[in-house]
């Protein structure tokens, strides 16, 4: 048995993670309204799924603690409770044990971790209810009980059929075939028969059923119809006219709009079972495979070229349309919606604003927004340490609020929307903003920059300052942000994907953090260019015009040159000399005009070649230190071109002509 | 000696006017120089990148890790080697022979050329050939 359960432990140990993710989520809807019944059923609903699937895969400590906080809850539901901030301290704690116990058991061991701390589970008191009586019909209680009074037994069955089951309105025709066969009565199916015949249903069915038999019994009349994973059966709970009795109010509420809820879960799951799950690393090496495609098809478009084969050109247009296709499938299958990183935050947000007494609300906008899976592997412990500095630096206590005239409650607003090939997400607050004058002193005082300097810096200058390595504001660091990893641990992951970072603030008002990601990190657009006899890729999103300037037009300000675009004075990197070449007087220069950090910069090239979609490759460990270029791209006629990292670039490249003025 | 006690198999290639062995156990490939594209401010042993069927490699100008005469070389062949999960390079002027090497051919204590990244010598009748230490190269390059 043991050995044949472990082929469904991914699967397990995947719906257990899915399951404890949507817990948090209602026990923390749940805390912001206690009265909520749909909350109180929803939790029910997947403590009782998670019961039993751990129940069958042999863990028995997650079962018992799953039980005794299913019984919590029963509590509530039947009024003798009421929602207070001990019972979702509970839950939550609960729940924290349960991950713990199903990341150990991912890890290959069991779920031990629960025993570490006993107290929630030694309560053996039994769940009196199931999630199920709260749809159940009254006439079926009163027919449950006329069965009663008259002998019989009233017994509930859940039955769960296997994942992607055949044929399953005939497997449950014969379940309740056998049931009835020997005189017992089904008096209640959820979902209904008619649902049932056509198949219109997910795994799940619930009966209550009107027997002689003992529960040994009925179990051994079921269990082995084929393709049924797990068969519950209990008595039947009477205890629906108590709660009618304690609250009538909550009886009295409309039955439809539990129903509404049921039908909307239903369609979520059978959403789920619609998808499959696939290792990412075989989306890797699919998008690989894509990528070389790419690059042969350009090759072949390129030789074609050459001899002119006019019968060739439509089956040649076919298979670009093809390619491109297949492109956007294949990177589509690799995006996922960005509520993928943010459904951890609110319980963040709680426990930190807890923890440090602020009050915090945490606002989420467009977590649909999808991005790359790798992107959204990465992007959240950055965003994590945002949230957190906003909540310890940024949101002010209540008292201080209430004194500055704002409302009480903090609000963190964190928003994701995509405009082009990007991915914009934000992390802002209304506190406290941050304070110029305390980063300046502070980058004075650690060396980070020049007194004389402070003086001429804008706001955004000073701002970016606290991207620097091993800068923090706050003058005692706290248990929770300033333990000298900062900002420029956020900008590091971020540019490490090829995205920008950008702080706005006001004082007193609060503080904005843009974060700019690029949808996919395989395959960008670019311009090509050619530097010295060699061609160099500049990603198109970081472009923002190109133009020819006669060379007279170019002119040096404080050693480094500069043109005049649009009425601007753009400081230019003639990347001729840069990249140590030879610079042909030219009568005219090639710019093109790039934006960093909101400023233009123009690099001055020999030609301009044309716009391409590359793949992008890594140039590998060799050249880590060569931060101006973010990799290499192999083009039709087999070359290689090298893309230019624009940040990276005109960092350094201002750098040394700012060295090269202090000399 | 360890390693060494038993035959062992090299390529023999040119570099410059000399003659250097590589262990036959890294090389994966030889081909004939391509077209490398330079990466302007890389290190000065780095002759570039190549495209070797749709990777790219870097390609290591093999002289600038030997002390063999700086004579401008005509770089014919590169040997690519895969060295602890990295393929790497070597360009070379040209590739002599595969042959065997007996314990008493082999001579490490001996270095008739002072990089740090050859091992030792090898005497094939008059010829003397330094023997290439290419993993402890890339070990140190990656590393650092």
């Amino acid at each position: 048995m043991a050995i044949d359960m472990s082929q469904y432990l991914g699967i397990f140990v995947e719906e257990s993670k899915e399951n404890i993710q949507s817990l948090n989520d209602s026990i923390l809807e749940l805390e912001s309204n206690p009265e909520s019944k749909n909350a109180v059923d929803e939790i029910f609903r997947l403590m009782h799924t998670l019961k039993g699937t751990s129940a069958t895969m042999g863990f028995q400590r997650m079962s018992k603690l799953c039980h005794t906080l299913e019984s919590k809850l029963d509590e509530v539901r039947s009024g003798k409770k009421h929602v207070d901030e001990s019972l979702i301290d509970e839950l939550l704690s609960g729940l924290d044990r349960l991950n713990e116990a199903i990341e150990n058991i991912e890890k290959g061991g069991d779920d031990s971790p629960i025993e570490k701390d006993g107290k929630v589970i030694d309560n053996p008191e039994p769940a009196k209810q199931k999630n199920m009586e709260a749809s159940i019909p009254d006439s079926v209680f009163d027919v449950a009980k006329n069965a009663i009074q008259n002998g019989f037994d009233v017994q509930q069955i859940i039955i769960d059929l296997i994942k992607d089951a055949t044929m399953k309105s005939a497997r449950m025709y014969i379940v309740f075939k056998r049931i009835e066969e020997d005189g017992s009565q089904i008096i209640y199916s959820e979902p209904s028969v008619e649902d049932i015949e056509k198949e219109n249903f997910d795994r799940r069915v619930k009966l209550v059923v009107i027997t002689k038999k003992s529960l040994s019994e009925m179990r051994e009349t079921i269990s082995n119809v084929s393709e049924i994973e797990n068969v519950s059966i209990e008595k039947f709970q009477m205890k629906r006219e108590e709660k009618r009795e304690t609250s009538p109010i909550k009886a009295a509420e409309p039955e439809k709009s539990d129903a509404k809820i049921q039908s909307e879960n239903e369609k979520r799951r059978a959403k789920l079972a619609k998808s499959v799950r696939v290792d990412v690393e075989k989306l890797d090496s699919l998008m690989n495979l894509m990528a070389e495609l790419v690059i042969s098809r350009s090759r072949i478009e390129e030789t074609l070229k050459q001899y002119r084969i006019k019968e060739m050109d439509e089956s040649l247009s076919q298979l670009s349309r093809i390619t491109l296709d297949l492109q956007s499938t294949v990177m589509k299958i690799r995006m996922i919606p960005v509520s993928f990183v943010f459904e951890r935050f609110p319980r963040t947000v709680r426990d930190l604003s807890k923890s440090m007494n602020k009050r915090v609300e945490l606002v989420i906008e467009g977590e649909e927004t999808e991005l790359d899976r790798t992107v959204a592997d990465e992007i959240g412990e950055p965003l994590t340490h945002l949230i957190r500095n906003a909540i310890d630096h940024g949101i002010e206590s209540e008292e201080e609020r209430i004194n500055l005239g704002k409302p009480p409650v903090g609000t963190i607003k964190l928003s994701a929307h995509q405009e082009g090939d990007s991915v914009i997400i934000e992390v802002s607050d209304d506190g406290r903003g941050f304070d110029k004058e305390k980063i300046l002193k502070k980058a004075i005082e650690k060396g980070l920059i020049q007194e004389y300097d402070a003086a001429k810096m804008t706001s955004e200058e000073i701002f970016n300052i606290t991207f620097l390595p091993g800068f923090s504001t706050n003058d005692v660091s706290t248990e929770v942000s300033g333990r000298g990893v900062g900002m420029d641990v956020v900008k590091n992951v971020v540019e490490s994907l090829n995205g920008s970072v950008y702080l706005e603030s006001v004082e007193k008002k609060g503080s904005k953090v843009t974060i700019r990601l690029p949808l996919t990190l395989s395959i960008i657009q670019v311009l090509l260019v050619e530097i010295c006899k060699q061609i160099y890729a500049i990603p198109i999103s970081v472009i923002d015009s190109t133009l020819s300037v006669k060379a007279e037009e170019l002119r040096d300000l404080e050693g480094m040159k500069t043109a005049i675009v649009r009425n601007e004075l753009v400081p230019l990197i003639d990347m001729r000399e840069y990249f140590g070449g030879n610079v042909l007087s030219n009568s005219r220069a090639e710019l093109v005009v790039t934006k960093y950090k909101g400023k233009k910069y123009g690099l001055i090239v020999d030609k301009l070649i044309r716009q391409q979609d590359i793949v992008i490759k890594a140039l590998g460990k060799f050249f880590k230190d060569t931060k101006e270029f973010s990799g290499g791209a192999i083009l039709g006629n087999g070359s290689i071109a090298l893309i230019i990292d624009v940040p990276s670039l005109v960092e350094r490249a201002t750098q040394i002509s700012k060295t090269a003025l202090t000399i | 000696m360890g390693k060494f006690d038993k035959p062992f198999e090299v390529l023999g290639v040119k570099i410059g006017d000399k003659e250097y062995a590589i262990d036959i156990g890294v090389i994966g490939i030889i081909v004939e120089t391509s077209e490398i594209a330079r990466v302007p401010n890389s290190k000065n042993f780095l002759k570039g990148v190549m495209n070797l069927r749709g990777r790219i490699v870097p390609v290591i100008d093999t002289k600038r890790i030997t002390s063999s005469s700086l004579k401008e070389s005509t770089g014919l062949n590169v040997v690519v080697t895969q060295i602890e999960e990295n393929e790497v390079g070597f360009l070379v002027d040209g590739v002599t022979e595969v042959m065997w090497v007996q314990p008493s051919e082999f001579d490490s204590t001996i270095k008739i050329d002072s990089s740090n990244y050859v091992k030792g010598v090898i005497m094939k009748g008059n010829r003397l050939i330094s023997m290439l230490d290419l993993q402890n190269f890339v070990r140190d390059q990656i590393g650092s």
